[in-house]
């Protein structure tokens, strides 16, 4: 028998349980208010294009306020920076925009000559980077004038390098870039090696095959960066390699094998010489960086640190193309999404920590009669919510749909599904600037804060303002692909920006265009590049799109000025509207302690800061300590 | 560093002493418990280092020498025993130790567990056994401490604050040792090689580095050397505390010439050897004080005594026991004689010449019982023994086609020749032994070879009798602080030994009086060596090295001197004790007198900073060769194996053709320079000069020096070699300030690092202003 206080007890314990069983999900969904996009905030709370540093050259009346004299601080002269480019090309560019990051005044000459002759207030710059093809090398004066400038302590940066018969023939020429012999006019390399502590991301070798018998070609090897035949020089002392080609044929010696960044020493200024192309693209920017941090004892610049993964063009809400889709899944496309990629991209996504923001659409082709599903909306919105991934609009389709009509279906999509919904980024792809512009006055677009755009070579800003308010990240490259040349990329961009931005396009899932596209062997792909760069920059915060531009614009907005008196490192920031960060390279120290703000280690001699307030002290110490004293 | 050396010095010890002490006592404490305290600590001592040494001689010979042979070869006279002892049982016996082994590796017996059940062994023992063994002896124990601490003040002083090594023939010992890891031994040709096993032992089984073996196992060999002093003097003498009274003269007096002390402060394979010459000396002298010694054979006992001779009881009173027991002591002693004199010859030739001389004066002083052919046969054919069991290895690495070091040849031509003025070669720090007497010593040199044109032709006596009256001067020079009246003080108390002798001898105390004038006749052949330059006779030795030995036997003479007086004086009566108590007093109040010496830092061959460097570059680099040193010192031996070592002239020479753009690279991950900005002195004499001379521009403006091996690295040639470096290192770094950084800095020193990229590495060519 049973006593009643006992049956009491029983019973009061399997309603709590039945109750904690039941309501848990029901709260759960209560309070998902999935409706509303978090991430949405108008753009007055950040700031905008009118905040944002401009070097001294651009300011409209050509002068540019210094900020308050620090007061016995030892400054680190790297005010300015003269690009001798022509301006129609592409070097310009990327050192104007590296200039305006780093939160340098610059100037650009089309020649050495005219840079002579302008004379410049005769001060001379920072560092000079000088396309090999303005200078005249025949001229003695503008040698002359080369080695005048290194005198002074001004670091010469040659983004190209001068025919290799000038190099040949001319022993100063030869003296200035350091190059103790010419081994071949021309030669093609199988591989690079790229020395640790140049660019973030450690030591890396970019090779065609595993080895010189196999007959594989390695994942990646599709694309190197920069060229892959270029004169071949041999580095005499003084010099200092960053990079390497790895010659073909296993009898060259390592320390033979063909320099293709290197550093020529002068006592009190270096010369860095870039061999094949490097620095062409958004890579210079990188590499600029790199540089500047090997130029002294420490450099610390501003970053955006934000790392994005954009699933482009996922979800779709729409039950299309089922044909295809019975044919290789032997589901709809709605379950495909739902039961194999989501869990799939989750779990990977989630063990390297990357927020996702998921470019939705409503449906990838608004020509068919099938609609999207205002269900799939609500389930994919709660689960997204609950993952901290972010909610943005696809912009592209696949049929031939205007996007004022594309944009316009989706408006009414959403308004029926949910009341209508506040997007705050959008994925523009490649589309056109104008088109653009004229979709972002949209009223389903008006909330939109910033653009995600493809990457393209031809643009030399991977961050700016689109407009007033809108900004612009443009994506490094398609995650679905890995290549060296990418990589070498994302490298670059993290080293000067500590930014990464990787689209996976998933409509190719919906609409393959062979049978590469499965999602079978996108996911491998898609694996291999969320691991591996993952891994390689686990210090950079992970952010959404929308995340990423709340960074952007404290970036671009920040201006600093840094000095060093003994071991501290004294950092003055204007234009802070929240957490800025900045990157501190150092050389064989470490930082002790940190006022006013915090710091972590992303590698060896390499610092993420994060700085809450205008003054900013950090104080090193060695990096190891004798342990026997 | 100074905690780590203490740390490590007792580590040395504490293992030398392990293999040397306590495992001989843990085997053989039954066998020896006859033996009187201080002669079984001798025999304890000679039996360790015996079987180590010719344990690694035998492996090494079979080139099987490795951690696990030596462990197992330590072992085997311990299972050989156990065997022995225990017969049919020892099979169950080994079943159980190998069960509690394990048990203890499997984790079911407990660390904590073990350590508490030694614990309680080791409380049992201090509590029990060792409390009532201290209480009547006390006052000696007192006293020992404070001789050890003595020793430990004047010589420990020196271990602890300099790091490096203190003579410069060490890196050679270290290349030798070095290459016994390999089973390579004699690799510089055959060589006495007893202090190099003891050397590679403690590093193989221990792991403890060979060079930090080298920069602190002085420490416990002098203090060894001083303990077996005042073992023998304890042996000898009829007072219990007269012994302490040469053994603290010894260590604290200020008459001594530094030359005759300085040695002590490097590990130094004719040092260890002065450890065996006073155990072969006891057991000598103890063999031939047996004056009931016969041989004796057990067949050969009378009837009614064989049962006797497998119990104990009133049996053993009889004569027939008596001989009996006598014959096994004077076999003990013959055997200990043996070892020891091997182990002289094993560990040096000088050790010997001076054991050889001790035994002539035990002859003469034992002549009466010496003489006789019972005794005689016994000692001849022990020493034979012994000396055939110290050169049968070099025998047999001889027969296996290795020649011998060029020091024997030296050595053999030196004594075939009747002397010479050079010095050996790889033990240089001899030859410097006048130091601060260098004009002196000229002058001395001067005066001998002028003597010795004219002394060519006259008689040996003669020559004798005409230079006796330079030995004054010559003990003078070489062993006192330029003190006639200390020179005369030693002179005198070696004769007044001979005279006490002589009276006990008189007062029908043969064993006592032989003692003591072999003890003075040993003396007095050493005084008169000491000379020997001067008087013509071939040089045994070298002639600095007399002194080392003299000075070691003074404390004999002068212990055996009081001890003669008071003996005569109280005779067995107990109170010569505390005549002797009061005699030690005296003899403090004295020194006191005469002056102290002081514990004194030599100037090291590498300075402190780079020990320190490379100790820390060792332990921060450990499992990881890729690193080198450059450096004018020779790290190539103290971190053989461990790393790579770049000479630093070598490097400077190839930078002299910087205009033919030169490849120096260096293809380690790391590359260490040491740089001296006050470069050492490095003389070829123990010394405490410290250098004072800066490095400079003009130090760096001149050449090169152009001569080979080490002499770039001494005097002049150094301070140019390092102000080169120096100014090498300046460019350098203006070249990379970012990637040439300080790795430690005093004022006297500087190490910098690089850290190269090993698929770019550096090419360290550079014009650096002086470079021609």
């Amino acid at each position: 028998m049973i006593s009643r206080r006992n049956f009491f007890s029983i019973t009061i314990l399997m309603i709590a349980v039945l109750f904690l069983c039941m309501s848990i999900n029901s709260l759960k969904d209560g309070w998902n208010d999935y409706a509303v996009n978090r991430y949405t905030e108008t753009a007055e709370n950040y700031p905008s294009r009118i905040h944002m540093y401009l070097p001294l050259s651009e300011t409209q009346d050509g002068t540019k306020e210094d900020s308050e004299e620090s007061q016995g601080m030892l400054s680190v002269s790297r005010d300015r920076v003269i690009c001798i480019s022509p301006e129609e090309g592409g070097l310009a560019g990327v050192v104007r925009a590296w200039a305006t990051y780093t939160k340098r005044d610059i100037t650009a000459y089309p020649s050495l000559a005219a840079f002579k002759t302008a004379g410049d207030g005769g001060e001379l710059p920072e560092m000079l980077v000088l396309d090999a093809a303005c200078v005249d090398w025949e001229s003695g004066g503008e040698l002359e004038l080369l080695q005048a400038c290194l005198e002074e302590g001004t670091h010469l940066v040659f983004a190209t390098l001068p025919d290799v018969s000038v190099i040949r023939d001319n022993e100063k020429v030869k003296e200035l870039f350091g190059i103790r012999k010419v081994l071949e006019e021309e030669t093609t390399v199988t591989g690079f090696y790229l020395r640790g502590g140049f660019l973030l991301g450690g030591e890396t070798f970019y090779l065609e095959k595993e080895n010189p018998q196999s007959s594989v070609f390695l994942p990646g090897s599709a694309a190197f960066p920069g060229e892959k035949t270029f004169p071949w020089y041999l580095p005499g002392s003084g010099t200092k390699i960053y990079m390497r080609g790895i010659a073909e044929g296993e009898q060259v010696k390592t320390e033979n094998y063909p320099a293709m960044i290197w550093r020529r020493s002068f006592g009190t200024a270096y010369v860095f010489a870039v061999n094949g192309g490097m620095m062409e693209g958004l890579a210079g920017m990188g590499i600029l960086s790199a540089m500047s941090a090997e130029m002294y004892s420490y450099e610390i610049y501003p970053v955006v640190n934000a790392q994005n993964m954009i699933l482009a063009g996922y979800p779709s809400l729409a039950d299309e193309n089922p044909e295809e889709m019975e044919r290789i899944y032997s589901r709809s496309v709605k379950q495909v999404f739902q039961e194999l990629l989501w869990p799939n991209m989750a779990a990977v996504l989630e063990k390297n920590r990357y927020k996702a923001t998921c470019m939705m659409t409503p449906q990838y082709d608004y020509t068919d009669d099938r609609e999207p599903d205002g269900k799939q909306l609500a389930y994919y919105l709660k689960i997204f919510n609950e993952s901290a991934a972010e909610t943005g609009l696809w912009g592209l389709s696949m049929s031939d749909t205007p996007l004022a009509g594309k944009l316009a279906a989706d408006a009414s999509f959403l308004e029926d599904a949910l009341g209508g919904y506040s997007f705050s980024s959008f994925y523009a792809g490649d589309m056109e600037d104008g088109s653009l512009q004229d979709a972002l006055k949209e009223e389903l677009l008006e909330s939109v804060r910033t653009v995600v755009r493809d990457y393209d070579e031809t643009r030399c800003m991977p961050v700016e303002f689109l407009s007033e308010d809108v900004t612009v990240q443009r994506v490094l490259g398609d995650g679905l692909e890995y290549t060296y040349e990418n990589d070498f990329l994302v490298r670059c961009m993290e080293t000067a920006l500590g930014y990464f931005n990787m689209a996976f396009d998933l409509s190719g899932v919906a609409y393959p265009e062979g049978d590469g596209e499965t999602w079978e062997q996108l996911s491998k792909a898609l694996g291999t590049t969320v691991g591996t760069y993952g891994q390689t920059f686990p210090g950079f915060a992970r952010t959404t799109a929308s995340q990423c531009d709340a960074r952007i614009r404290q970036f671009l907005a920040v201006d600093y000025r840094d000095g060093r008196i003994d071991d501290a490192i004294h950092l003055q920031v204007e234009g802070l509207a929240g957490p800025a960060w900045f990157i501190l390279r150092t050389h064989n120290e470490t930082i002790r302690k940190m006022e006013g703000g915090s710091w972590q280690e992303l590698e060896e001699g390499a610092y993420l800061i994060e700085v809450d307030q205008n003054q900013v002290t950090v104080t090193l110490e060695p990096a190891e300590e004798r342990f026997y004293r | 560093m100074t905690m780590l050396t203490i740390l490590q010095t007792i580590g040395v010890a504490a293992a030398y002493l392990a293999v040397t002490l306590v495992l001989p006592w843990a085997l053989l404490r039954g066998k020896l418990k006859p033996f009187r305290l201080p002669a079984r600590f001798m025999a304890y001592f000679m039996i360790g280092n015996f079987y180590c040494m010719n344990l690694v001689y035998l492996l090494q010979l079979l080139h099987i020498s490795s951690r696990l042979t030596l462990l197992l070869g330590t072992l085997a006279p311990f299972i050989g025993a156990a065997a022995f002892q225990w017969k049919k049982s020892f099979g169950a016996r080994m079943g159980q130790c190998l069960e509690r082994l394990r048990m203890i590796f499997e984790g079911q017996l407990g660390r904590r567990t073990l350590m508490l059940r030694l614990g309680k062994r080791i409380g049992k023992l201090s509590s029990g056994w060792l409390g009532e063994w201290l209480a009547p002896r006390w006052p000696e124990a007192v006293l020992a401490v404070g001789i050890v601490a003595l020793i430990l003040y004047i010589y420990g002083t020196n271990t602890i604050h300099v790091f490096g090594y203190c003579s410069s023939d060490m890196v050679v010992h270290n290349y030798w040792i070095n290459h016994m890891e390999n089973n390579n031994i004699f690799v510089d040709g055959i060589y006495p090689f007893g202090f190099h096993c003891v050397i590679y032992y403690l590093h193989e089984v221990f792991a403890i580095p060979t060079y930090v073996l080298l920069r602190v196992f002085a420490l416990p060999q002098t203090l060894m050397i001083h303990l077996m002093l005042l073992a023998f003097l304890r042996l000898l003498c009829k007072a219990k505390y007269t012994p302490y009274i040469g053994v603290m003269a010894y260590v604290v007096s200020g008459v001594f010439y530094q030359y005759t002390y300085f040695r002590y402060y490097a590990a130094l394979p004719q040092e260890y050897g002065m450890l065996f010459i006073l155990p072969a000396a006891y057991f000598a002298i103890a063999f031939l004080q047996e004056k009931n010694f016969v041989s004796v054979d057990k067949k050969e006992a009378p009837k009614g005594q064989e049962e006797g001779l497998k119990r104990p009881g009133r049996a053993f009173g009889g004569l027939f026991k008596r001989k009996l027991r006598a014959a096994r002591e004077a076999k003990r002693n013959l055997a200990l004689f043996a070892i020891a004199i091997s182990m002289t010859l094993t560990v040096h030739f000088y050790d010997t010449i001076v054991a050889g001389l001790l035994c002539l004066g035990i002859g003469v002083g034992f002549a009466f019982r010496c003489l006789r052919w019972r005794y005689l046969k016994r000692l001849m054919v022990a020493g034979v023994t012994g000396i055939l069991i110290a050169v049968l290895p070099m025998a047999a690495a001889y027969a296996m086609g290795k020649p011998l070091q060029g020091s024997l040849y030296w050595g053999m031509n030196m004594l075939s020749s009747g002397g010479g003025e050079e010095s050996e070669p790889e033990e240089k720090s001899g030859s410097g032994a006048d130091g601060n007497k260098e004009s002196n010593g000229t002058e001395s040199t001067a005066m001998e070879s002028s003597e010795k044109k004219a002394s060519q032709g006259e008689g040996l006596w003669r020559k004798l009798q005409k230079g006796l009256v330079y030995v004054p001067g010559e003990v003078k020079y070489y062993v006192t602080n330029d003190s006639m009246d200390a020179a005369w003080f030693m002179l005198g108390s070696v004769g007044a030994v001979l005279a006490l002798g002589a009276l006990w001898l008189i007062l029908r105390r043969p064993d006592y009086g032989g003692t003591l004038i072999s003890v003075g006749v040993y003396m007095g052949v050493l005084c008169i060596l000491q000379a020997s330059a001067k008087l013509g006779l071939p040089q045994l030795i070298e002639v600095s090295r007399y002194s080392v030995y003299i000075g070691y036997g003074l404390p004999i003479v002068w212990s055996l001197c009081l001890d003669a007086l008071l003996y005569l004086l109280f005779w067995e009566k107990r109170t010569i004790n505390a005549g002797a108590v009061a005699a030690l007093a005296a003899a403090c109040v004295a020194v006191a007198y005469t002056g102290v010496r002081s514990p004194v830092c030599l100037s090291a061959y590498e300075s402190n900073e780079a020990m320190l460097c490379l100790t820390n570059i060792l332990r921060e680099n450990r499992g990881n060769t890729s690193w080198t040193i450059c450096s004018a010192n020779d790290e190539q031996q103290m971190t053989w194996g461990k790393g790579y070592h770049y000479e630093l002239i070598e490097f400077l020479r190839k930078q002299e053709s910087v205009k033919e753009q030169p490849v120096i690279t260096i293809p380690t991950d790391t590359v260490y320079f040491f740089v001296e900005k006050v470069p050492i002195l490095y003389l070829d004499y123990l010394n405490t000069i410290r250098p004072d001379r800066k490095i400079s521009p003009e130090g760096a403006g001149m050449p090169l020096p152009k001569v080979k091996g080490i002499l770039p690295y001494i005097g002049e040639e150094r301070w140019v070699t390092m102000s080169h470096i120096y100014y090498w290192v300046q460019a350098f770094r203006e070249m990379y300030p970012n990637e040439m950084e300080v790795y430690y800095e005093t004022d006297a020193f500087v190490c910098y690092r690089v850290r190269q990229d090993a698929y770019n590495l550096y090419n360290f060519a550079i014009d650096y202003g002086y470079n021609e």
